[in-house]
């Protein structure tokens, strides 16, 4: 970049009324013989009355300067700046210069207006073609020619859907999403166990389309994900249907505009869509995690590009999920659970929480296999229908888990293996007890969600690898 | 928004940035081989040489043009080798 010259340095742009005020202003200071610099940052032939303007369309000069208002005079000795000032105030104007009576006729003081080099966008495309970006992922090259969401899908990057091309400037937007630093190193990642950046994190993140502001819910997933008790590992190379689900808790899930309600598991939102699509795209590339190798999924699901939604904490009188597993009230949180896809459960009849709890528990033993037990743990979503019949007779989260835990455990004479003519079932040992479906501290992970209209509740069923109750569990991590 | 001729590598890094070519196969036995003349001068008459090689080794063989050397191959005559051959030669002669 060629150095600007000594003496003094003017930042204009055509599109700015007090750049056009004060023209009459650099003509006079080029009039007196003065140094002067001029650099336009919109029009290389404004102003039309002053010589020699230079045109930083580029904004180039002006991501060196770190102008952030125009007009800023500057005044720049030995080839460093020793003082500026910006907009137009005649008395500061002629202190700096040390010329009296510039301005005859203008008002006295006019503020100027936004830099073009600060608009939104354009500093982190600044910084990546003249600045120091702190990036130290590799460079992968390609021609002028090539289409970079192209080569993407041609080097296996992708879930088999388009990717954002994660350039510097789009990194370093996201990079701005948090203060950690990008070499800071969340933990390994499986399956290949290997270093998880927040840089890397946020690469993957560009790509899946997310937006700086998803970065705090976005790394405290990643962190969930590598708690050992989630076991991501086991769940990303499983035969089975399931994959990472994220529930959001907390303020934050309004402020980065996630839904909760209508069509919540569903398409549409982008801050659901994304995180999780985040959360997949870092197990593919960063872990190497990717079907038909270490993914030995059968069936998979749909949830595998990416299944992210938050709850509906708008009733104050309920305890969110977070909450209830021992979070702050008030804090932000992520739960991840094993899940696959949605079962549907819809009950127009029941008109009492225990006819509705007990419904719906008809549903809830179906789940891995009907003769199946301790085994998957399970997201359960109330739709705010289904929730006002429970709330009508005085039940909130405690009576509700109760509720569904009871009418869920079976006689275990009915689910013994050989029982009612099914070879599957559990431990002829335990056909005289009483035998809970799902683990009592976290088989059924009770949340509120959904649109407004329906007598539905979900169930997203589990994994397998829940059996392993010590081992493998659900993880919720505050933030 | 600024395009730039490289991106940031989403992956580990655990292999070479050059990405590398489908390793060629260990054992070729019982393979439909695909031969794809590229329409330079003589391609066909070599390329009927190369079928003489493999059909008398036993294997079948199927032939296939592309309209000119100077493009890719037609999408059609990718599908239908894709679903009609194992392994392709891709071949030029001059």
């Amino acid at each position: 970049m060629a150095k600007s010259n000594d003496g003094l340095i003017a930042i204009v742009k055509r599109d700015c009324p007090t750049c056009e005020l004060v023209v009459p202003v650099l003509e006079r200071l080029q009039e007196t013989g003065a140094p002067l610099t001029v650099y336009s940052q919109d029009d290389p032939s404004f102003p039309e009355s002053v010589k020699g303007v230079i045109d930083d369309r580029t904004l180039e000069q002006s991501f060196y300067h770190d102008i952030e208002f125009v007009p800023t005079l500057i005044r720049q000795d030995g080839g460093k700046e020793s003082k500026r000032i910006f907009g137009w105030n005649r008395e500061d104007w002629e202190k700096f210069t040390g010329i009296q009576g510039l301005g005859e006729g203008l008002p006295d003081n006019q503020p100027g207006c936004g830099s073009k080099s600060v608009e939104p966008g354009v500093p982190e495309q600044l910084q990546a073609r003249y600045g120091k970006v702190p990036m130290k992922s590799r460079k992968i090259e390609f021609s002028e020619w090539d289409d970079p969401v192209e080569q993407a899908f041609d080097r296996g990057w992708t879930d088999g859907l388009p990717i954002v091309p994660p350039t510097d400037d789009r990194i370093l937007r996201m990079l701005s999403g948090t203060d950690r630093a990008p070499e800071e190193v969340l933990g390994l990642m499986p399956p290949d166990y290997m270093e998880c950046t927040v840089e890397k994190i946020a690469i993957n993140a560009v790509m899946a389309g997310a937006r700086p502001e998803y970065m705090p819910v976005i790394l405290a997933t990643v962190e969930a994900a590598l708690n050992p008790k989630f076991t991501l590992h086991g769940v990303l190379c499983t035969l089975f249907f399931s994959g990472p689900v994220i529930c959001v808790n907390g303020p934050i899930a309004k402020s980065i505009g996630m839904n909760w309600g209508h069509n919540v598991f569903g398409q549409g939102n982008r801050a659901n869509a994304t995180i999780g699509r985040t959360l997949q795209l870092i197990v593919r590339n960063v872990g190497g995690g990717r079907p038909g190798e270490i993914d030995r999924a059968v069936f998979g699901n749909p949830g595998k590009y990416t299944f992210c939604f938050a709850e509906d904490e708008t009733d104050p009188e309920w305890e969110p999920l977070h909450v209830s597993r021992g979070c702050t009230p008030g804090s932000n949180a992520v739960t991840l659970h094993h899940g696959h896809g949605t079962q549907a459960f819809a009950d127009d009849f029941a008109r009492s929480a225990d006819q509705l709890a007990r419904s719906l528990s008809m549903s809830l033993v179906n789940e891995l296999h009907p003769k199946k037990a301790q085994s998957a743990n399970v997201i359960v979503a109330i739709s705010p229908e289904h929730y006002r019949i429970y709330k009508e007779d005085g039940w909130g989260r405690k009576e509700i888990e109760e509720a569904l835990h009871h009418y869920t455990t079976r006689p275990g004479k009915d689910l013994i293996k050989g029982a009612h003519g099914i070879d599957a079932g559990i431990d002829p040992a335990m056909a005289e007890e009483m035998v809970p479906k799902f683990w009592r501290d976290h088989g059924i992970l009770l949340i509120r969600a959904g649109g407004t209209a329906g007598l539905q509740t979900a169930i997203i069923g589990g994994w397998g690898g829940g059996r392993n109750h010590d081992e493998i569990q659900p993880v919720t991590h505050e933030f | 928004m600024a395009e730039t001729n490289y991106l940031r590598d989403p992956t580990n890094e655990a292999t070479a940035s050059m990405r590398k070519s489908i390793p060629m196969p260990d054992d070729i036995a019982g393979k439909t081989i695909a031969l794809l003349d590229i329409s330079k001068e003589r391609s066909m008459e070599f390329l009927d040489h190369i079928e003489a090689q493999f059909s008398d080794e036993g294997f079948t063989v199927k032939r296939y043009r592309k309209a000119t050397m100077s493009k890719p191959a037609a999408t059609e005559i990718i599908q239908a080798i894709i679903q009609e051959a194992d392994l392709v030669v891709e071949s030029l002669a001059d």
